[in-house]
C-alpha cells in the first residue's frame, strides 16, 4: 500500500466518522426536544410519575442515531443541513443592536 | 407592548436569569426553584446526598434510578455518541484529580496541588444503561459527571417550567450561567443575547448581541472556570477525554445555538475539546456557532451573523 492510498483510506475514515457525528447531532437536537415536554411537566410539578418515566424512555429511543428524521423539526425555522439523507435544522440566530436581555459566556 | 420582569439569583455555583415577557415573574420564578433544587438532588457532583454521588459510591452494581436522573443520563450518553466521545460523562475522576472536586465557588479561594494523570477517561461506553428500566450500571474505575449537558438540560427544563407558570402568552428566558433557554412567545426582535468572555459580564455593557426565539444558546469557556495550584499550575473544567487532561485547545470560547440549551451545550464543549476540527465539524453539522481563538480572532460558521450596530468584532 502506497502513501497516497493510505491517505485515501484515512480521508474515508475521517469523513464517515464526521457523517456519524453529523446525525448523531441531528439525532440530539430533535430527541431533546421531542422529550422535553414530558419530562419538564412531570419536574416542574413535582410528580415523578410512572408516565414521566415512560416519558424519558420515549426519549431515549427516539434518541437512536438511526431513524432520525421525522416531522420534528417541522416547527422550527434557520440554518438547514442535510447530509447522508438525514435534515436536520437548527434555530436561525439574528445580530441585532442595542443592549442585551443576558450575557452568555464563561461560568 | 411587552413587559419584561427580570430576576437574579445563584443555585447549582452559578448565576440564574430569569426574565418573564407578560407574565407572572414571581410564579416562574418558584417553579424554576423547584426544577433547580429536583436538579440539584439528582444529579450534582458536589451535594453528598445527591442522587448522582450515591450512584458513583455504588460503582460495579446495577442502580435503579429515578426519572430525572435517568433522562440527564440519557442526554449525556447521546452527546457522547453524537460527538464522537469528545463530550464524554466518564470524565468525572478527571475532573477530581485535576481538583475540580467541589463546588467552584469554593475551590477558586483555595491553591491545593494540581495531579495531572496523562489517561484517557474510560469512555461513555463502558456504562451500562438500561433507559426503558431506569438501571444504570457504573463501572467500578469510572466516575460520572453531568456538568455540561446536566447544565443545559437544567436551563431547558427550567424555561419549560417557567413557561407553564407564567401565564396564558407569556415567553420566558432561563440563563444558568450563561447557558441559555428560551420558550413561548419572543419579545420583537428576540431575545437578545450579549457574548462575552464572562457570563456575569453586565449585558447592559458593549459587544456582539444576537438574537434568538426559540431554542437554546450555550457559551463554553477556558478562561472562566480556571483553577491554580500552589505551584502555579493552571486547569480548567473542560477535559478531553482523550488524554483526561484539561484540553488544550485554540479556543477560548464557543458559542453554538441548538434547538435545545442541552444540544447547545453539548456541541460548544465538543467544540473546545475538538480544537481546529471543530471547525469542519460545526460546519457539518450545520449548527450557527462563534469561536472565539486565544488571539481574539472570531470564527462565526452555521448561519452565525456578523456583528450589526457598531459591536465589538
Amino acid at each position: 500500500m502506497n502513501t497516497t492510498d493510505t491517505a485515501r483510506e484515512a480521508r474515508t475514515r475521517n469523513l464517515a466518522r464526521l457523517r456519524k457525528l453529523t446525525i448523531g447531532t441531528a439525532a440530539l437536537g430533535m430527541a431533546a426536544t421531542s422529550g422535553f415536554s414530558f419530562l419538564a411537566a412531570a419536574t416542574y410539578a413535582g410528580h415523578a410519575t410512572a408516565s414521566a418515566a415512560t416519558a424519558y424512555t420515549t426519549s431515549v429511543a427516539a434518541t437512536a442515531p438511526s431513524g432520525v428524521t421525522s416531522g420534528t423539526t417541522a416547527n422550527t425555522s434557520g440554518t438547514t443541513a442535510s447530509t447522508s439523507g438525514t435534515t436536520f435544522t437548527a434555530p436561525a440566530v439574528t445580530s441585532t443592536s442595542g443592549f442585551g436581555h443576558v450575557s452568555s459566556g464563561g461560568s | 407592548m411587552t413587559v419584561l420582569q427580570t430576576a437574579d439569583w445563584r443555585a447549582l455555583g452559578t448565576g440564574v436569569r430569569l426574565i418573564v415577557s407578560d407574565g407572572d415573574l414571581a410564579a416562574a420564578r418558584a417553579a424554576v426553584e423547584r426544577v433547580l433544587d429536583e436538579v440539584d438532588l439528582a444529579y450534582s457532583r458536589f451535594r453528598p446526598d445527591s442522587e448522582l454521588v450515591a450512584l458513583n459510591a455504588r460503582r460495579g452494581t446495577q442502580v435503579r434510578v429515578s426519572p430525572l436522573l435517568a433522562r440527564a443520563l440519557a442526554g449525556a450518553l447521546e452527546a457522547a455518541r453524537a460527538t464522537g466521545g469528545a463530550v464524554d460523562p466518564t470524565v468525572g475522576r478527571a475532573l477530581r484529580i485535576t481538583g475540580y472536586d467541589d463546588d467552584f465557588d469554593r475551590i477558586a479561594g483555595t491553591a491545593r496541588p494540581i495531579e495531572f494523570k496523562l489517561a484517557p477517561v474510560p469512555g461513555w461506553s463502558v456504562i451500562a444503561f438500561d433507559a426503558a428500566a431506569r438501571t444504570v450500571r457504573v463501572p467500578t474505575d469510572v466516575e460520572l459527571d453531568l456538568g455540561s449537558t446536566g447544565k443545559g438540560l437544567a436551563s431547558d427544563l427550567c424555561a419549560a417550567a417557567a413557561l407553564g407558570a407564567a401565564g396564558p402568552g407569556a415567553g420566558v428566558l432561563v440563563s444558568l450561567g450563561g447557558d441559555v433557554a428560551v420558550a413561548g412567545p419572543a419579545p420583537e426582535g428576540g431575545w437578545r443575547i450579549l457574548m462575552a468572555e464572562d457570563s456575569r459580564a453586565d449585558p447592559d455593557g458593549p459587544g456582539e448581541v444576537v438574537a434568538i426565539e426559540r431554542g437554546g444558546l450555550a457559551t463554553s469557556s477556558t478562561t472562566v472556570r480556571r483553577w491554580s495550584s500552589s505551584d502555579g499550575v493552571t486547569a480548567h473544567h473542560i477535559v478531553d477525554p482523550r488524554t483526561g487532561l484539561p484540553a488544550d485547545t485554540p479556543w477560548r470560547t464557543a458559542t453554538v445555538v441548538a434547538a435545545t440549551c442541552e444540544a447547545a451545550n453539548a456541541a460548544s464543549t465538543a467544540c473546545i475539546v475538538l480544537g481546529p476540527a471543530a471547525l469542519d465539524w460545526l460546519a457539518s453539522a450545520g449548527l450557527p456557532a462563534r469561536l472565539v481563538a486565544q488571539d481574539g480572532t472570531v470564527v462565526r460558521l452555521g448561519g452565525w451573523p456578523e456583528p450589526t450596530g457598531g459591536a465589538a468584532p
